[in-house]
């Protein structure tokens, strides 16, 4: 019987892609705060993302180029998302939503490469992104309404006696949200990795006969560098829906 | 000299294409039969393109895991709500020592958000759909 970290180890198992290694040690007050491979990968996002924007608009050209043209569709989709869900005031926090779908859309593409690593695959990462977005939300609906953002709540014309019942489901499914948020985009990666290591894992073990696994891998990559694409659209788009509700309150 | 279309010489060259066109349109709407075989031609399209257009919608493949998408992102806030009720009872009932009351209270009002959850998402799903409907209606830039 082989034991669970010998497991682990077998190139076909298909959690052994989401293993964190340390790449250098470090330990700041008794945290271990090492660099891993995680945090490599989501520096590699980084500068890819803002090598991609800088070089791309480099030249700043009134017709643009290839690059260009891909800068400004990022641009774009993302401008107009914040127009159409935030409206006018959400200008304000286009640097962020842009910031953030970038390095989630990067993030999550790169994470198909072979021998990279998915940051998003992780509950921790993504869970701390929603619950700063969260924090963020509510920390601006204050800010615009007051004390007044309470009645966010409780929903207009109800008779005050309810306010038993729909103010504690109002709040837990407000305090749900940074749970979904990050619930949705961790599963997808995790789940789309663990099948693509699988079926890639047939295409070993049968041999000849791998042909058929492979062809049907074929179609899971194109599935999951949709899903990669949607996932990061997704997150972003309800961040935006979610700043709306603080900015408008419904 | 073209060869008649219609069972009537028409003369290209005077007019240019337009004067062509013009020439055409006239020697069908004067013949009966011709504008008969036009309309049951026009019929036998509107039927083809009804079929093509069934044939493609619900079935695509980008759309069916669109569908699919919109199925977990609800499943998720179902979820979430109940594991947030839950939670919450179970820590609150630790907390002030009326086990199992609070834990049992909250999963129901959790139930209650993850329908309020749906409600919203399936809001929200309606709200983008209608907006890339109309998009696609405006022309792809709008």
């Amino acid at each position: 019987m082989a034991t669970e970290a010998e497991h682990a180890a077998s190139p076909f198992h298909p959690m052994e892609q989401f293993q964190i290694r340390p790449l250098a040690q470090l330990e700041i007050g008794g945290y271990d705060v090492s660099f891993s491979n995680s945090a490599l990968w989501m520096l590699i996002t980084a500068v890819l993302v803002t090598a991609f924007m800088l070089l791309a608009t480099s030249k700043r050209a009134l017709v643009p180029g290839r690059w260009q043209s891909m800068a400004e569709i990022f641009y774009e989709t993302i401008a107009n998302m914040v127009r159409d869900n935030v409206g006018q005031q959400g200008r304000r926090f286009f640097p962020f939503i842009f910031t953030l779908f970038m390095f989630l859309l990067f993030g999550n593409v790169l994470g198909l490469l072979p021998h990279s690593f998915t940051f998003a695959s992780h509950i921790i990462v993504t869970f701390t992104m929603a619950i700063i977005i969260f924090v963020t939300v509510t920390v601006i609906g204050f800010a615009i309404h007051g004390l007044h953002f309470l009645r966010f709540f409780f929903p207009h014309g109800a008779p005050a006696w309810t306010a038993v019942i729909l103010i504690p489901i109002e709040l837990i499914s407000y305090l749900s949200r940074p749970i979904s948020l990050s619930v949705r985009l961790f599963a997808n990666m995790t789940v789309g990795h663990v099948l693509l290591k699988i079926i890639a894992g047939f295409v070993i073990l049968l041999g000849v006969a791998g042909i058929f696994p492979l062809l049907f891998l074929v179609g899971i990559t194109a599935l999951e560098v949709l899903v990669a694409v949607l996932q990061a659209y997704v997150f972003t788009i309800l961040t935006c829906i979610y700043l709306h509700d603080a900015i408008h309150m419904h | 000299m073209v060869p008649p279309p219609f069972g009537v010489a028409v003369t290209p060259g005077r007019g240019g294409l337009r004067g062509l066109a013009e020439q055409c349109k006239a020697v069908v709407m004067d013949d009966p039969e011709q504008l008969a075989s036009l309309g049951e031609l026009n019929e036998r399209l509107a039927v083809a393109r009804k079929r093509r257009d069934a044939g493609r919608a619900p079935k695509g493949g980008v759309l069916s895991s669109q569908g699919a998408s919109a199925g977990f992102r609800i499943a998720v806030e179902i979820l979430a709500a109940l594991v947030v009720g839950t939670l919450f009872g179970f820590f609150l009932d630790r907390w002030l020592g009326t086990k199992p009351w609070l834990m049992i209270v909250l999963f129901f009002v959790g139930s209650g958000a993850a329908l309020r959850n749906v409600i919203r998402t399936a809001n929200q799903l309606e709200a983008e759909r209608k907006r890339i409907r109309d998009a696609g209606k405006t022309g792809p830039k709008g």
